[in-house]
């Protein structure tokens, strides 16, 4: 074999020594090596280099490397990359779908009845409480509201369901549903096929049903015509029982009673990772106000907190102290952050600021670089408009016009109607433009804005859908929850913290402003069917 | 006259895998097995298990292939990351390990190609590749530690191996990497054909004479056996694939 062919016999050799031969080349292999010296010695050559490779130091990963790596990771998941979500879910996110939409249901209710329904509630029951402890999570409703759904999958939907029907009994959904007839479960959704969404009356015949404040009053426009039928539920009777201590304020941190929900789409993955990145930098210090302190220290305690949120601007943090102990305090405090749908409790003072640099990230990003895309500006102005009416809603935005799988899950978007959408339109494109448009649309000073008391946002009998976005609430008792809206508040909902479900979304690069939305359906143009019942001229 | 080959063969350098022991059989494999699928159906939580699994080896192959430990660190944490953002097409045709270090080393070439190019780009004219200093120094940390010496032989194994992993480093790619695969991390020919996607024919060809390159340049550097004396003061440096 060698005189023939000395490099063949030199890579079975090497071969040889790793056992890859087959038997008949290892016999022949061991003949040529019993016969020849050359290639005896060149096998302990082959020997020694091979040990000696073996021999090399090595190195072991460093400790870190686990912890960066799933940190990487969840941040991953956080983001939701949409090639892995469908590799790992089939093609399908339902527990996503369905993590938002009933958070979304959850959120409509308590939030509907803090807005509709607690003018009634003498002040000392308005403070919030539930029957969640500090630091539990926010609970979602349950799935039975979104028959479409698809179905659960896996650990994490079993958690979620378990998760939703507890707060649905927290709640006492069926309890209300119970003394209301109505039929239960999937399927008892309105003759549209999605949610039965019930305005203020409804939330008053909740509440009634559940804490006997308001006697139950049929209005005439029960329903919202294109919105989501989803029936609104109350809050739990303690809810409205609770007097305005500092301990409750302390609960109120961590009870997430009155969250907003707000689906903001960025133009490509890279402007909303900046605002996932905004969100974990504002979140990072945690309250760590004791959960119990001291008598003595109680009522410093909720001044510091009242003076934390106060707090305007950039400050995120504000450092207070209850007695003699320093404590940080965070203005921002993330509740839970899955998939791409952060639950982040926020003082209500500075809801608005904080908001605003959230929905802000990608744009500024963009106009550092121009593949991070465009924030979409006019879903934006949704926000910062919702928020100064001091509505509770979600907020779509579709670059393509055509709805996504969260936004067909959710149903149609729910928002107030904007008739200077048109004329938001035309800045779309540019948040500063944006920004600057709505200064000359709404010239009303920061001081006026200082001085009007914040709460509910709509006179009495006013809906969410019924309310003109441009009325900047100018009635006593109005809400206004604009960039410039700052200072003290009386009522008790503005010491509170409100809780945000935040649910980051991508939608593909575009160049272009956004397509002017249908005359209905769309987020910014979903106008009513009907007049509103009550309260309207 | 036959040969008896009985020490002559070298075993498999199993222990090399670790605390992790060696490729994953039978109850590991299921349970790696479950997790992956548990991580296809989107949980996470098994994910850190692979990674201490793994991480040595990955890390360690990286290191070998780019030639420096800050790349390797890079490299390694894209490996595990790639992997986790494909494990949906993982489908469970070769091991898991073998398309995870699929995914590493094809990730080192690249990262080691690039980082070449950078060099060749350099003009601050201090001469020699930055992969090459990071690689001498860190052999020469090790050398210095005078704990690794025989007691018997001091000084002669930490230059061999001074000698050995400038030679590996100075191989190219296609060689260094079988190299690495079998003689460090403990491959079977089967299992590098698959990782680098080539003919088992092809391993055992550039197995072949990347150990041959080697042995030349421990035999140039004089350190090729035990008591001989150096040669050349200079180690090899570029045997370049033989």
């Amino acid at each position: 074999m060698r005189k023939k062919d000395p490099d063949k016999l030199s890579e079975q050799l090497s071969a040889y020594l790793d056992d890859e031969l087959s038997d008949r080349e290892r016999r022949a292999v061991e003949r040529a090596l019993g016969s020849d010296a050359e290639a005896l010695a060149q096998l302990d050559g082959l020997r020694h280099t091979v040990e000696a490779v073996r021999s090399l130091p090595r190195e072991h990963a460093p400790d870190s490397l686990v912890g960066d790596l799933t940190a990487a990771a969840e941040r991953r998941q956080l983001l939701d990359d949409p090639g892995r979500a469908r590799a790992a879910t089939g093609g399908a996110r339902p527990w996503r779908a369905l993590l938002a939409t009933a958070a979304a249901v959850l959120v409509v209710g308590p939030a509907a009845w803090w807005m509709f329904g607690r003018e009634g509630v003498p002040p000392a029951e308005r403070s919030l409480t539930t029957s969640r402890g500090i630091g539990q999570p926010f609970a979602a409703d349950d799935a039975r509201t979104e028959p479409e759904a698809a179905p659960p999958e896996g650990a994490k939907l079993a958690a979620l369901e378990k998760q939703f029907a507890d707060a649905r009994r927290d709640l006492g959904v069926d309890r209300q549903l119970a003394a209301r007839g109505a039929p239960e479960g999937p399927g008892r959704s309105g003759s549209g096929g999605g949610q039965a969404f019930k305005g203020g009356p409804a939330a008053e015949h909740d509440k009634a049903a559940i804490g006997g404040t308001a006697a139950p009053e049929h209005h005439a426009r029960d329903e919202i015509p294109g919105r989501a039928n989803t029936p609104l539920v109350g809050p739990p009777a303690e809810l409205a029982a609770a007097p305005a201590d500092p301990t409750t304020l302390l609960a109120m941190m961590a009870a997430p009673h009155e969250p907003i929900v707000l689906n903001v789409t960025f133009a490509g993955v890279e402007a909303r990772n900046e605002a996932a990145g905004l969100i974990d930098n504002f979140c990072q210090a945690q309250t760590t106000v004791p959960p119990t302190p001291e008598a003595g220290a109680k009522d410093r305690t909720a001044d510091a907190i009242r003076a934390m949120a106060r707090a305007q601007g950039d400050t995120n943090r504000t450092q207070i102290a209850v007695g003699d102990r320093p404590v940080q305090v965070a203005s921002a405090r993330l509740v839970t952050a899955t998939d791409g749908c952060y639950v982040v409790q926020v003082a209500r003072e500075q809801l608005p600021a904080w908001l605003d640099t959230v929905t802000h990230a990608a744009s500024d990003a963009g106009d550092l670089e121009l593949s991070y895309g465009e924030i979409r500006a006019r879903g934006r102005e949704q926000v910062i408009e919702s928020l100064r009416l001091g509505a509770p809603t979600y907020v779509f935005d579709h670059p393509t016009g055509e709805p996504n799988a969260e936004s067909a899950a959710l149903g149609t978007p729910v928002t107030a109607p904007d008739p200077d959408a048109a004329e938001r339109d035309e800045t779309a494109d540019d948040g500063r433009q944006n920004r600057a448009a709505r200064a000359e649309r709404e010239p009303h000073d920061a001081d006026a804005r200082k001085r009007e008391p914040r709460g509910r946002g709509f006179a009495d009998g006013e809906t969410v859908a019924s309310a003109p976005a441009s009325q900047p609430s100018a009635q006593p008792g109005g809400g206004h929850f604009g960039e410039m809206a700052v200072g003290p508040t009386s009522t008790a909902a503005s010491e509170s913290w409100v809780t945000l479900v935040i649910n980051l979304m991508t939608a593909p690069l575009t160049s272009s402003a956004p397509a002017a939305e249908p005359s209905s359906g769309g987020p910014l143009t979903s106008q009513p069917a009907e007049p509103p019942a009550r309260g309207q001229p | 006259m036959e040969h008896d080959g009985t020490n002559q063969r070298l075993e498999r350098p199993r222990e090399q895998w670790g605390s992790a022991e060696t490729a994953p059989a039978g109850g590991r494999r299921v349970e790696e097995a479950a997790w992956i699928r548990r991580m296809q159906a989107g949980d996470l939580s098994p994910f850190a298990d692979l990674v201490r699994r793994y991480q040595d080896q990955v890390y360690n192959t990286c290191w070998r292939i780019c030639g420096n430990v800050e790349d390797a660190h890079d490299v390694a944490q894209d490996a595990f990351l790639k992997a986790l953002d494909s494990i949906g097409d993982f489908h469970g045709r070769s091991a898991f390990y073998t398309w995870l270090f699929r995914i590493a080393v094809n990730l080192a070439i690249s990262q080691r190609r690039r980082s070449r190019q950078r060099m060749m780009l350099s003009l601050d004219g201090s001469g020699g590749s930055r992969t090459d200093a990071d690689a001498n120094a860190r052999l020469s940390e090790y050398v210095a530690d005078e704990r690794l010496d025989p007691p018997e032989k001091p000084g002669e194994r930490r230059e061999l191996q001074r000698v050995l992993a400038a030679a590996l480093d100075g191989l190219d790619d296609d060689y260094r990497t079988v190299v690495v695969l079998r003689d460090i991390e403990g491959f079977d020919y089967d299992e590098i054909a698959a990782v680098l996607s080539v003919p088992r024919g092809t391993v055992k060809s550039r197995l072949h004479r990347a150990r041959q390159a080697l042995r030349q340049a421990l035999e140039r550097a004089g350190v090729d056996d035990p008591g001989r004396r150096p040669r050349a003061e200079q180690p090899a440096g570029s045997s370049r694939g033989a």
